[in-house]
């Protein structure tokens, strides 16, 4: 089946059947029948060569390219024919209408094969690129080819030049307004059952335009000036910039219906200047009113994407940099789960002695078991931050006490720290810091920090390498912060500007990743990584995050 | 014997519980330790004792507390347990006279069979120093001439030569090297050669 990324095609629950059943093609069929039947209907109003808008071929197209490739040729002669029968109702000559149907299956033929080859299946307008090349085929090529052939079925006005301008504009509106719209709304899928906000706005917005809509286009006297269309702008923007093509795409199509049906009743501002001239300036109006907004709206959503994307691979790379970090501290790990379970089998060996004894001692057994149980506990409380350091997750925001991150930081590298000779001192504040932040993220940039300091402090003599780490609430602000200083050999002046900058290393085999990965976490939550200006020697980061509760800490 | 000691150091406060339990239970006295600077805050054991101790601590680590002890020739033997199991550590301990190096989680047999090990050493070696001491009292016996010519027969000197460096006769020589032997209990001159040889290897400047 095709490839592009289809993941929330609603339409795919019987577009991936590769049965074809009788049933479902025959009840698509007459969907596509009735249709575009009615599309053609719609606009009826005026008369046919003069038509304004048909959106019966791009919906057509856009239900077509929706449905599997086999039923293609049915689908298509279906709505032809439909589209026939409605104009020979509606009392176009038959001689006419051979034109206007040939002209319309080139159009559908064009536009559909040529939206396939570019995009192999359906178009996902993400990106401007991809709009511009939707574009080229299906708003300019298709409906250029579709005019050059519907212009000779015109019966009742002589100059094919005019007649292929309204056919043109009238094809390529279409195109612009009514596939996009089809193909938007069908790739939201079931998202659109998730963000009802989204909804109510897109809700509010066309209300406002069918009101402002009908006020325009409906109006006379004094409500004919055109200056009045330029209250389009304000929504039109609104909608590109919040509701996407979406969003654009279904209000035009709103704008379209009420200008089309002013003009046909006479009233709004295309009027007065003969119904062909009419038709003209109200297809320019609409066509050149829709291609900024689109593009717009496209564009936005081309940034939020990228933005989804960029915050996709923050968690990634924050991932990543725990793996690679919990990869060194392994061996502290595997010392710090032999502590509870040494002491689980001594104890449990213990009470085992005392249980044989002539005259079992309960007390000893009792106080054997109690112990059991707390290192056990022990145990798993290491366990579940392992668990956590090791999962992909997003950042969360909770209250997190900075006191036990430093608590927890300083039990997994007491390891390293003794292999290493450095001291590690503790300052806690003696109340607890509550602050808005993720614990687990916290931990792993503390962590990021200790290990930087260690190797700071790699070519000091042992016994005077020291690495402390305060907690505290700097005077007189809204934030906690932790503090890991070192007196190693300090940080030079051209290292200090580039410090936080991805890939910057002064060590030999370093990724210089851990920095700028401990400043986008942390300032993704709210907070900031400084470098303390020290007059001796050594260095001092400082770790800030919200405070959760702001009235109850006296300045530090 | 009833006033041997086992001294346990490790910093993890479940550890302590459950060794000391598992030590207890082994008819054993305990003596638990956090730290190994609270443990030389006291005074050392007044009998025989061994150390069970953990390597990795803060400060002051196993290791370096090993060292010290093998400074002040305490008769301390150390039985090691490690969260970790490293091998140059463990050889390096070993090297440096431990009793053993077991890993955490250890079986408490392991852990006995150690300890007992080290507290029957620890015995001989506090037997051997009351029998040292016994043998400096006695020496402090003999008067300041009789340790001369103790030290003199000791080094292969005959009675002529000890009494012509003492400006004495070889009679005066005989009869004092008779006093020294009988205070010394020795019965030859080989028991009194050895008997100067043990006070030496104890470090006793003579």
């Amino acid at each position: 089946m095709r490839q592009q990324g289809i993941s929330t095609v609603p339409s795919a629950a019987w577009k991936t059947t590769d049965s074809t059943s009788f049933f479902p093609t025959a009840l698509l069929a007459c969907l596509v029948a009735v249709l575009c039947y009615y599309a053609v209907e719609v606009v009826s109003v005026l008369p046919r060569h003069i038509a304004p808008f048909w959106p019966a071929t791009p919906l057509l197209v856009a239900v077509v390219l929706l449905a599997p490739r086999r039923i293609w040729p049915l689908l298509i002669g279906v709505g032809v024919a439909a589209q026939a029968i409605a104009d020979i109702k509606n009392g176009i000559p038959i001689p006419s209408e051979i034109w206007y149907s040939f002209a319309n299956l080139g159009a559908v033929l064009i536009a559909t094969f040529g939206i396939y080859r570019v995009f192999k299946g359906i178009p996902h307008l993400k990106s401007v690129n991809a709009f511009t090349r939707y574009f080229a085929v299906g708003v300019i090529l298709a409906p250029c080819v579709s005019a050059l052939v519907g212009a000779n079925g015109g019966a009742y006005v002589g100059d094919r030049w005019l007649e292929w301008r309204i056919w043109f504009f009238g094809d390529a509106l279409g195109f612009l307004t009514v596939t996009p719209a089809v193909f938007s709304w069908a790739q939201e899928g079931r998202a659109w059952a998730r963000d009802s906000r989204h909804y109510l706005e897109l809700v509010a917005l066309l209300t406002w335009l069918i009101l402002f809509g009908y006020f325009t286009f409906m109006g006379t006297g004094w409500r004919n000036s055109p200056a009045l269309l330029y209250l389009l702008v304000p929504p039109l923007l609104w909608a590109a910039l919040r509701l996407g093509l979406k969003g654009v795409s279904t209000s035009m199509l709103v704008i379209t219906f009420l200008s089309v049906w002013g003009a046909a009743h006479d009233r709004g501002p295309f009027t007065g200047q003969g119904p062909l001239n009419n038709a003209l300036s109200l297809q320019l109006f609409l066509f050149f009113a829709a291609i900024p907004f689109l593009f717009l709206a496209v564009l936005v959503g081309e940034q939020k994407e990228g933005e989804r994307d960029r915050a996709k691979m923050l968690e990634e790379m924050a991932h990543l940099n725990r793996i690679a970090s919990m990869g060194q501290m392994v061996a502290s790990l595997a010392h710090e789960l032999a502590q509870p379970l040494a002491s689980i089998l001594s104890n449990a060996q213990a009470a085992t002695r005392f249980a044989n004894r002539y005259e079992p001692d309960l007390d000893e057994i009792r106080g054997a078991l109690a112990d059991i149980t707390e290192a056990d506990q022990r145990a798993r409380a290491l366990l579940q931050n392992m668990r956590a350091m090791f999962q992909r997750r997003p950042l969360t925001s909770t209250q997190v006490d900075l006191n036990r991150i430093m608590d927890d930081v300083s039990r997994l590298v007491r390891n390293e720290a003794l292999r290493r000779g450095v001291q590690i001192r503790l300052v806690p504040c003696p109340d607890a810091i509550l602050v808005f932040g993720d614990a687990v993220a916290l931990q792993q940039v503390i962590l990021n920090m200790v290990n930087n300091g260690m190797d700071a402090l790699e070519r000091l003599p042992v016994g005077s390498k020291v690495l402390t780490l305060t907690a505290k609430v700097p005077m007189g602000s809204n934030f906690g912060a932790i503090l890991v200083e070192d007196n190693g050999c300090g940080i030079s002046k051209e290292s200090k500007e580039k410090l936080f900058t991805p890939f910057y290393t002064t060590k030999t085999g370093g990724m210089g990743m851990g920095l700028s990965i401990c400043r986008s976490l942390i300032e993704s939550l709210g907070g900031r990584i400084t470098l303390l200006d020290r007059p001796e020697p050594g260095t001092a980061f400082q770790v800030e995050l919200p405070l959760a509760q702001q009235a109850l800490f006296a300045p530090a | 014997m009833t006033d041997a000691v086992v001294v346990l150091i490790d910093d993890d406060p479940g550890v302590r519980r459950g060794v000391s339990r598992l030590l207890r239970a082994h008819g054993r006295r305990v003596e638990a330790y956090g730290s190994a600077k609270d443990f030389l805050d006291q005074s050392l054991p007044s009998g025989p004792a061994c150390i069970v101790l953990d390597l990795q601590m803060p400060q002051l680590n196993g290791l370096d507390l090993q060292q010290l002890l093998n400074k002040n020739r305490d008769t301390l033997p150390i039985v090691f347990l490690s969260g970790h199991g490293s091998v140059p550590a463990s050889v390096r301990a070993m090297k440096d006279g431990a009793i053993d190096f077991l890993t955490k989680p250890f079986d408490d047999n392991q852990l006995l069979a150690a300890v007992d090990t080290a507290l029957a050493r620890a015995r001989q070696g506090f037997a051997r120093r009351d029998a040292l001491d016994r043998d400096r009292a006695i020496f402090n016996t003999l008067s300041e001439r009789e340790k001369q010519v103790c030290l003199r027969v000791a080094g292969g000197l005959l009675n002529k030569q000890i009494g012509g460096e003492f400006g004495t006769t070889e009679k005066t020589v005989k009869v004092q090297r008779g006093c020294v032997m009988k205070k010394l209990g020795a019965q030859s001159v080989a028991d009194l050669v050895r008997f100067v040889e043990r006070l030496r290897t104890a470090g006793y400047v003579l």
